[in-house]
Order: structure tokens, then C-alpha cells, then sequence
């Protein structure tokens, strides 16, 4: 199997004070994996790193070979970002902002095409002729996963998708993302939530003052912590850091 | 502490903060510099200036009539003290300057070479003999238009006051000699500028007008270019400002940088729109705003500016065209840099305030005076301000000062290539996503610029 992101020793400094400090991990193509954290660990920068909106400050990120400093448009063509919290143009509707973001990754039937697919994958069947901006936060959300995921990237990069939605569209949420692994799209996701983290991805890193401190399958970490759950393994490795 | 005043408290602690209060200050000492760099537009104006008269005769000579002796230059050199207090005879008799010159060239062209603005044609020496006390005899003014805008065009009041002191003058001889008349106005008052016979020089051609009249008829240009250029600077540089503080809430923008297409062409797509709007914007104002002032200032229209030289032809417009596209664009630039620190939509609305300052300081000048009429310091303040050359370019293309319009030309489109060229440089850095927040202040503000990506960026 090969691998559809490399990180060697990545650092990233803003001013004096390092954030990332040289962690390194892979993830292997048509995986889900997990990175997780506490607030400030270094995992959205990491995230930002890995999709060219941050300079590497030193080390190397590949994307499917690509180097995400001197390769960045060919990482962008492979590529798909959902930032936490992230929205969309609110004066648009969601055919309309499905059809503006096709026109970046194809032209005339094929981005059409691309746009009816968005449709389809957000199931917001004639509310995507209303304007954004009436949309509910599931909704939104939906839209905007619809939108990462119809230009069928090689790598899914999804930064807490689930934060802030009802228990139903959560679950729909990850249902949604489950479905696009299964299609054959690697997805890396950065989650407070354990409980997601643990039923959606093969494999997990934990960052926590800018540095790895723990990677492995979900069960691997619980084995080894001998806790019950991947919230346990959390706690007990925050704690003695 | 009760409610109200810690609610109170803390909504002042938002609103003064340290920028708030360092733009306030900065605004006050640059009105107060300008204003004090301004005084040159209007001084001089009236103090210490040198007065004509035309008098075909010796202004020396004794003009005995109504029972009363008098000179000329006497009675002129009178005029002059009543209308610039505390001037000694002494100095007023050097700035009242005399000559014989009696047509309108000669007069005009004299004027000119002794640089004045103001003079009046005195009736000759047989005409205030039999005209003393029996009628009130009227001095043709003549004026040299000087291009000051409202404020240093000149004004036709300076003639009628020294006309009417000189005949206070006269006035009072003939009072004190005890002469009666049966036309006692002609005692009171002996002399009157007839300004309804002006005469003023512009651009070499004379014109049957007053230079106030000139100058309202200006006006209608010169006041409305400044107020729609300044709308349109401050509505497309808040809608821009605006624009990237609400993509950075809703992260559209870290959204739309992930996706292959290069930042650049992010930042020229923004402008290239920005800057489309707003010329739309400035047609539709100009329009607009020229129906309105046609509509406020008619009755000042009866001065043919056309036929003095002072219109503008096909080329002209296209160089205002030009100078208003680089302006807006200059703004747009400047928004752009701004709205890369912006970390949302409320912050972006504080950021448009160094916009709407370049653009009120010169409108409030070049609707008051003109390129022309400012002293040095203050031409150089105005020259600095981008959106100057815009405001000033009617009136200089008008009286044909192509030079400064170029040097605006250059001047605009080397600063929108170094905008260009900074904009780039930080719509390609982190700053662009994570803003000042995470920074170190100047030293990561500075590498912006001088650091490189460690590999090639290309791509970016």
C-alpha cells in the first residue's frame, strides 16, 4: 500500500515560540487517520502545514510524493481542506457555491458534472437553491463536506467536523466521511471528540505540546495505556506530559 | 461598581484603544500641520500686495475741482490704508503703483509683469475735474486670474474696498471744504469700482467677468471631483477591507487558498473587481453629482470657461481617466495589505480609517484652493497623497499643467507596482492565515519581506 502523506521531522515556529516540533508520522492511502490533541497541541498548524496554507518551517511534508513547498499546486489538485468551523459564501446557494468551487478543479460539462455531484453528496435536495446564509449548522455543514468531497480528492484533510452539531447530523456527518473512505479517498481528521475518533479511524497520532506522543491503532493504545477507551488514553498522556 | 458603569467601562475600554487613540492623534497634528502649511494659500492674498491704477495723467499732478485739492496717487495711496490696517503712508505708497497704459492689453500686460493681480482704471484728469461733486464716477477693475480654487482666485471686493476708501478721501475734503451739491451722493461717495464692468485675464484672454465668477464657475468641477473621488476611494476600499474580514470569519478564504489556483491570481481576480466597481461607481456619482451642482450653482454658469481655454478635450478626460483608475487601484491596494491583518468583519471596519483619512484631507483642500495657489510644503504633502492627483487633475489639465498630471502618473503607477508587489509578498505568507496574533511584531511583520521560502514557491 502506498503512502498517501509522509511528515518528517516537521517544525514550525511563529516568531520565537515552536508550535509543531519535529513530529513525523504517515498515513497510508484509503486510510482514516486520526490526529488528535488538546487545544494548542500544534494539530490545526500541522493540518495548515499539510494542505501549503502554512510555510513548513523546517522538515518535509509529501502528499502522495508531492512536497507541499515546492509542489503546492500539485498538492492542491489532490487535496481537500475543511477548516474547523469553516462556511461559505452566505450570499450564494449552495448550487451556486458548488459551481464556483468546481470551476477551480475543471471546466464546462466536467465541471458541471462535478457541481451535480456536490448536489447529490450533500442531500440538501431543494434547499440547494437557498441562499447560505438560511442554512442550519448541519446543513452547512453538509454543504461544505459536499464540497471537499466532489472533486474526489486523493486526501480528505477534515479539522473537527463534527464540532458544534446535534447528535443527528453528527452522525450523519460521520456517516458521510465513513462513505468516502470506503470510496477509496484517504482522510486525515483532527477531532476533540474520542469517541469519533475511535469508531472512524484505522489509526491514531496524538500531538501535545507540538510533539507526537503517542500513534498507533485505537486498540494498540488502549492495550498499552490498559485503558478502556481512547478518552482514558487521552487523559493519562496529557496528564503525564 | 453598579451595572451601567461597568458595562460602561468596558465599552470604553473597547473603543479607546491604543490604534483608536494613536489615529486621533495623528489626524489632529496633520490638520494642524496642514493647516498651517495652507496659510500660504491665502496669504499675500490681500496683505502687502501691490494695488494698479491706470490713470493717464501725472498721479503727482494737483487736480483742483469742487472747491477741493487733491492728487491722484494721494487719494489711491488713502484707499490702500482704509483697506489693509496699520499700513504707513510710507508703505502704502510703495505698493500702490501707477501707469499710463490706457488700453486693456497694456494694462493687463503691465499687471503681469508686476505681478499683481488687482488694478483699476482711474477716470482721467478732465473727467474728475467735472465730475467732482456733480456725479459719481465709476473705476473699471481689472483683475489677473491666479488658479486658487475658492480661496486664492481673488476677489473683486479688494478693488471696491480701496475704490471706496480713496473716495472716503475725496469724500471728506469735500465735506470739510463745506460743499454742497445738488447731488449729494456725489459727495458721500465721489467713486465706485464698477465690478458689473470687470475685466479679467485667464490663461491670456480677457473675459467679461469677475474672478469670483470664474472661479464659482470652477468650482462646479474642482468641488465635485474631490467629493466623488473620496466616495468612491472610501466605498471601494471598505467593500474590500470588508470583504476579506468577513472570507476570514467564515474561513472562505483558508477554504479558497487550498484550492489550485495561485494566490496571486486570488488577489488580482479581488482587485480587477474591486477596481471595475469603482470606476462604475465613480461614472454613475459623476454623473450625479454634476446634475446636482448644475442645479445648486446655476446663475454662476454665465461664464464661458470654454472659450478662455478652460475645457477639457478628449485627451484630458482620458488622463483623469487614467489617474482615477491608478487611484483606485492605489486604494485598492492599500485595503488589500490592511485586510490581510483583519482577523474578522468588525475588525475590517477599523482598518478603512487611514483610507478615509488620505481621501478627506486633500478633498477639503482642493475644494478650498488648488494645486496652484499651495506653497511648497503643503504641495508636497499633497503630491505624497495618492489620491490627490485625481482630485486636482480637472483644474491642472484645465490651465494646462500637463506636468504635474504626468509626474502624478508616474508617481501613482510606481507606487501601485511597490502595493502590487507588497501585496503579493504577504497574501504569500503565513500572515495572510494566521494574521499579527501569532507573530513577534516587527521582526515577523519584516520577514515577510525579507525571508524567501525555503524551497522554491513557485507554485504559490
Amino acid at each position: 500500500m502506498g503512502k498517501a502523506l509522509v511528515l518528517e521531522d516537521v517544525r514550525k515556529s511563529y516568531g520565537g515560540r515552536e508550535a509543531v516540533k519535529g513530529i513525523s508520522f504517515e498515513v497510508d492511502e484509503g486510510e482514516i487517520f486520526g490526529l488528535i490533541g488538546p487545544n494548542g497541541a500544534g494539530k490545526t498548524t500541522t493540518l495548515r502545514m499539510i494542505c501549503t496554507l502554512l510555510k513548513v518551517g523546517s522538515g518535509t511534508i509529501k502528499v502522495y510524493g508531492h512536497d507541499v513547498m515546492g509542489e503546492s499546486t500539485a498538492v492542491r489538485n489532490v487535496i481537500s481542506y475543511l477548516p474547523e468551523d469553516a462556511g461559505a459564501y452566505r450570499e450564494m446557494t449552495g448550487r451556486a457555491y458548488l459551481k464556483f468551487v468546481a470551476g477551480f478543479f475543471a471546466d464546462g460539462r466536467e465541471a458541471e458534472a462535478m457541481a451535480e455531484r456536490g448536489i447529490g453528496m450533500s442531500g440538501l435536495d431543494e434547499r440547494i437553491d437557498s441562499k447560505v446564509e438560511t442554512y442550519s449548522k448541519g446543513m452547512r455543514r453538509r454543504l461544505l463536506i459536499a464540497r471537499a468531497m466532489m472533486s474526489r480528492p486523493k486526501l480528505a484533510v477534515m479539522d473537527e467536523i463534527t464540532s458544534g452539531l446535534d447528535v443527528m447530523n453528527a452522525y450523519e456527518i460521520r456517516e458521510m466521511v465513513g462513505s468516502i473512505a470506503r470510496s477509496g479517498t484517504t482522510v486525515l481528521i483532527s477531532s476533540h471528540n474520542m469517541y469519533e475518533v475511535e469508531s472512524l479511524c484505522s489509526r491514531v497520532a496524538m500531538i501535545n505540546h507540538g510533539e507526537i506522543v503517542l500513534s498507533g491503532t485505537p486498540a494498540e493504545l488502549k492495550e498499552e495505556a490498559g485503558a478502556s477507551n481512547l478518552e482514558e488514553v487521552f487523559v493519562r498522556a496529557v496528564r503525564s506530559q | 461598581m453598579n451595572h451601567l458603569a461597568n458595562i460602561t467601562l468596558k465599552e470604553l475600554k473597547d473603543l479607546f484603544t491604543p490604534s483608536a487613540v494613536a489615529t486621533l492623534f495623528v489626524l489632529v497634528v496633520v490638520f494642524a500641520s496642514l493647516g498651517t502649511a495652507l496659510r500660504g494659500a491665502d496669504e499675500g492674498y490681500s496683505e502687502d500686495e501691490d494695488f494698479g491704477v491706470a490713470y493717464a495723467g501725472d498721479p503727482d499732478g494737483r487736480i483742483a475741482a469742487g472747491g477741493i485739492e487733491f492728487t491722484v496717487r494721494d487719494m489711491m495711496v488713502a484707499g490702500y490704508i482704509a483697506n489693509h490696517g496699520g499700513v504707513t503712508p510710507e508703505e502704502a505708497r510703495k505698493h500702490v503703483i501707477f501707469t499710463d497704459a490706457s488700453d486693456e492689453d497694456g494694462i493687463f500686460d503691465w499687471m503681469e509683469d508686476n505681478g499683481m493681480r488687482y488694478a483699476v482704471g482711474a477716470p482721467d484728469a478732465d473727467r474728475l475735474r467735472g465730475g467732482i461733486s456733480k456725479e459719481r464716477m465709476p473705476f473699471r477693475t481689472y483683475y489677473i486670474f491666479e488658479n486658487g480654487g475658492i480661496l486664492g482666485s481673488g476677489n473683486s471686493s479688494v478693488p471696491a474696498s480701496i475704490v471706496a476708501g480713496a473716495s472716503a478721501y475725496v469724500s471728506a475734503l469735500l465735506i470739510k471744504a463745506g460743499m454742497g451739491s445738488d447731488a449729494p451722493a456725489a459727495v458721500r461717495s465721489p467713486f465706485y469700482a464698477d465690478n458689473g464692468d470687470a475685466r479679467t485675464r485667464v490663461n491670456g484672454e480677457a473675459q467679461d467677468a469677475e474672478p469670483g465668477a470664474i472661479a464659482s464657475a470652477l468650482a462646479k468641477n474642482s468641488m465635485v471631483i474631490p467629493i466623488i473621488i473620496t466616495f468612491v476611494i472610501m466605498m471601494v476600499g471598505s467593500m474590500v477591507i470588508s470583504s476579506i474580514g468577513s472570507e476570514k470569519e467564515n474561513k472562505t478564504l483558508e477554504t479558497l487558498l487550498t484550492m489550485p489556483v495561485r494566490r496571486t491570481t486570488v488577489i488580482s481576480g479581488k482587485l480587477l473587481a474591486a477596481t471595475l466597481f469603482g470606476l462604475f461607481y465613480g461614472a454613475v456619482f459623476m454623473v450625479g453629482m454634476k446634475v446636482y451642482t448644475n442645479g445648486i450653482m446655476d446663475g454662476s454658469g454665465d461664464v464661458d470657461l470654454a472659450s478662455l481655454g478652460l475645457s477639457m478635450g478628449a485627451g484630458d478626460w482620458a488622463l483623469l481617466f487614467i489617474l482615477l483608475f491608478l487611484a483606485i487601484f492605489t486604494a485598492l491596494g492599500i485595503c488589500m495589505i490592511l485586510g490581510a491583518f483583519t482577523k474578522n468583519y468588525k475588525t475590517a471596519q477599523t482598518m478603512t480609517t487611514p483610507i478615509a483619512f488620505l481621501a478627506f484631507v486633500p478633498m477639503i483642500v482642493f475644494m478650498i484652493t488648488s494645486w496652484g495657489a499651495l506653497p511648497g510644503i503643503a504641495r508636497g504633502i499633497m503630491f505624497a497623497i495618492p489620491f490627490s492627483h485625481p482630485m486636482m487633475a480637472i483644474n491642472n489639465l484645465m490651465f494646462g499643467d500637463y506636468a504635474t498630471v504626468f509626474a502624478g502618473i508616474v508617481y501613482l503607477t510606481i507606487l501601485d507596482a511597490l502595493l502590487m508587489y507588497a501585496t503579493v509578498k504577504i497574501y504569500k505568507s503565513d500572515i495572510l492565515v494566521t494574521g499579527l496574533s501569532q507573530s513577534e511584531g516587527a521582526t515577523r511583520f519584516g520577514s515577510v519581506f525579507a525571508g524567501k521560502w525555503r524551497r522554491g514557491d513557485e507554485d504559490r
